[in-house]
């Protein structure tokens, strides 16, 4: 104790004379800093009334400063203390941990918004400026599907269902899903824009309820038998968005994220089997059909059917299918006279699975120019339902500028135009040569061609409210 | 005879020729008729330019002098056939540029 009480003074006599020795040194060093003190001082201008300090006391202060910090320093004597100040430090997480709280926040995210638009949907105000119903046709079904194909399917990490799917309990072994191929999809995805026109599902956020509680339902449903697979196969939602990313610049590859030219990954796919191929071919139909049945030609057609007493929800049922058959009567024709026009003993069905990614820049630009003016208009609609969702504001709109139909148009030429640049590059993968994959060509140029002047005719349609539904 | 030719999977396609990494395509060949076939990958064809024309792009690193020369050959022949068929594709492009101007001209008069 007293060997240790002797050892403090000693370092206290120390500290003092180095203190004295600062203060000292301070004072020597005065004359020398005194001109770049002043100019530092003078600096600070704007800080205060100016006030004329002698060049000693700045220079003695700027040494007494050093001098104390010293003295305050030497009040911290525990080595532990010392080491662990300076073994802090702040670290960026790693690339695995960063990519972990992004999957988890998206989860979250799209668990919440589900409970959230059911929770509005079911208690918030009626009529089509809910909030609920403004987040599902404009924030998700417009706004979001376009980003799938602007930018990357994120889908899988958002998929709200597939998120609560993986909280149910395990129920031991999941049962394997019957060979339907892409079938199911296909059938749900037409049975759901027929729900979706037929139905006040689009403007009742009571509907819409119920509607996404039947949908929750059958997907839990679904995934708590079969497991992961049904998002991956069955699931049309799912599917559309993984079909759309295909198209997507942003690309998942095995080392990450790759950035790709729009549709440039495009002939490096091709469908697995004919359902897949009416899949994106019944994806196309629907985004033409959601556009054909708000044309006045179409109320003109439907009308005297339903007037004669056939009822409207048939009416349309049956138009969807007849139009779905019709698409992928017409593509598969294209394809099986391509095998005649190309020379090529390729067989059809391997000629549309090969050739159906074309298919996708054409339902997206279609989507896009049908949507494009939708978002646009109703964001500021959307924005304030979102701020106030549970009261009922008036329904705003932008009034968009004539030119903006022109945009529209422009998009869906230019959505052809890409796909004549895959179809091409498809080609040329496909067949040996440069006639060969040229002449392949030919019947799907011809229907794409019928399928411009058709859809650029609807784009420039005005909008007409479905009748009879 | 490149000892290669006999064991033609085993070779790695040159990256510029491999765009895509697809299985080769299912055929079907009616049977009233006799293809050529590649001896490589055993893909039919219609014709031997044809099949000459794949063997050069596909199994490049692979093929015989032979099978070198054939696709020469080939290729030189589509050259020819593909000059024609350019000038009927400008002509074709000026006809649809006219049509659409007259069209034009007409509606707007």
């Amino acid at each position: 104790m007293t060997g240790s009480r002797d050892a403090g003074c000693r370092t206290a006599g120390r500290w003092a004379r180095a203190a004295v020795m600062a203060l000292l040194a301070g004072c020597l060093a005065a004359p020398v800093v005194a001109g770049t003190a002043s100019a530092h001082v003078g600096s600070l201008g704007g800080a205060g009334t100016p006030q004329s300090v002698p060049f000693w006391l700045v220079a003695i202060t700027g040494g007494g400063l050093v001098g104390g910090s010293f003295l305050f320093t030497s009040l911290m004597t525990d080595h532990e203390t010392i080491r662990s100040v300076n073994a802090s430090r702040l670290g960026l997480p790693s690339a695995a941990t960063l990519r972990r709280v992004a999957r988890d926040g998206a989860r979250a995210g799209g668990v919440l918004g589900l409970v959230a638009v059911l929770a509005v949907a079911l208690v918030g105000p009626a009529g089509s400026a809910n909030a609920a119903v403004l987040v599902v046709w404009v924030g998700w079904w417009a706004g979001y599907t376009a980003t799938t194909y602007l930018a990357g399917d994120s889908w899988p990490a958002l998929n709200p269902w597939r998120t609560l799917a993986g909280l149910l309990p395990e129920r031991g072994r999941e049962r394997d899903l019957p060979d339907l191929g892409a079938w199911p999809a296909t059938a749900a995805l037409l049975g759901l824009v027929w729900l979706e026109v037929v139905s006040p599902v689009a403007a009742d956020p009571r509907v819409l309820a119920v509607v996404v509680l039947g949908y929750t339902t059958v997907t839990l449903a679904g995934a708590a038998t079969f497991g992961d697979e049904w998002f991956e196969r069955v699931d049309p939602v799912s599917r559309v968005f993984r079909r759309y990313g295909w198209l997507a610049p942003i690309q998942r590859t095995d080392d990450g994220l790759a950035l790709r030219l729009p549709g440039g990954c495009l002939p490096g796919r091709e469908a697995g089997d004919r359902s897949e191929v009416a899949f994106v071919v019944a994806l196309l139909w629907v985004t033409t059909f959601d556009g054909l049945v708000s044309t006045p030609a179409w109320n003109g057609l439907v009308g005297p059917v339903v007037e004669v007493g056939v009822p409207a929800p048939l009416v349309y049922l049956a138009a969807t299918l007849l139009g779905f058959g019709t698409f992928l009567g017409a593509y598969r024709l294209a394809a099986r006279y391509a095998r005649e026009t190309a020379g090529t003993y390729v067989s059809a069905v391997a000629i549309e699975c090969r050739f159906v990614p074309a298919l996708l820049p054409i339902a997206a630009g279609y989507h896009l120019a049908h949507y494009l003016g939708y978002v646009v208009g109703l964001s500021p609609a959307l924005v304030a339902a979102v701020t106030n969702p549970l009261s009922s504001p008036v329904l705003r709109a932008v009034v968009l500028p004539d030119w903006f139909g022109g945009i529209a148009l422009a998009l869906v030429v230019l959505a052809h135009l890409v796909a004549v640049w895959v179809a091409h590059a498809i080609a040329f993968d496909l067949f040996p040569g440069r006639l060969h994959p040229i002449r392949s060509q030919y019947p799907f140029v011809v229907v794409m061609v019928a399928y411009t002047a058709t859809s650029m005719w609807i784009v420039s349609q005005p909008f007409a409210r479905p009748i009879a539904v | 005879m490149s000892q290669h030719s006999t064991v033609p999977h085993d070779t790695d396609r040159p990256a510029a020729s491999a765009a895509t990494d697809h299985d080769p395509p299912e055929t079907a060949v009616p049977a009233d008729e006799e293809p050529v076939t590649c001896p490589y990958c055993g893909q039919p064809f219609r014709e031997s330019a044809t099949r000459a024309l794949h063997v050069g792009e596909q199994h490049a690193d692979a093929h015989s002098p032979a099978e070198g020369e054939a696709y020469e050959s080939a290729r030189e022949a589509e050259s020819d056939e593909l000059f024609i068929y350019h000038l009927r594709v400008i002509a074709a492009l000026g006809v649809l540029y006219a049509v659409l101007v007259l069209l034009y001209m007409i509606v707007l008069a």
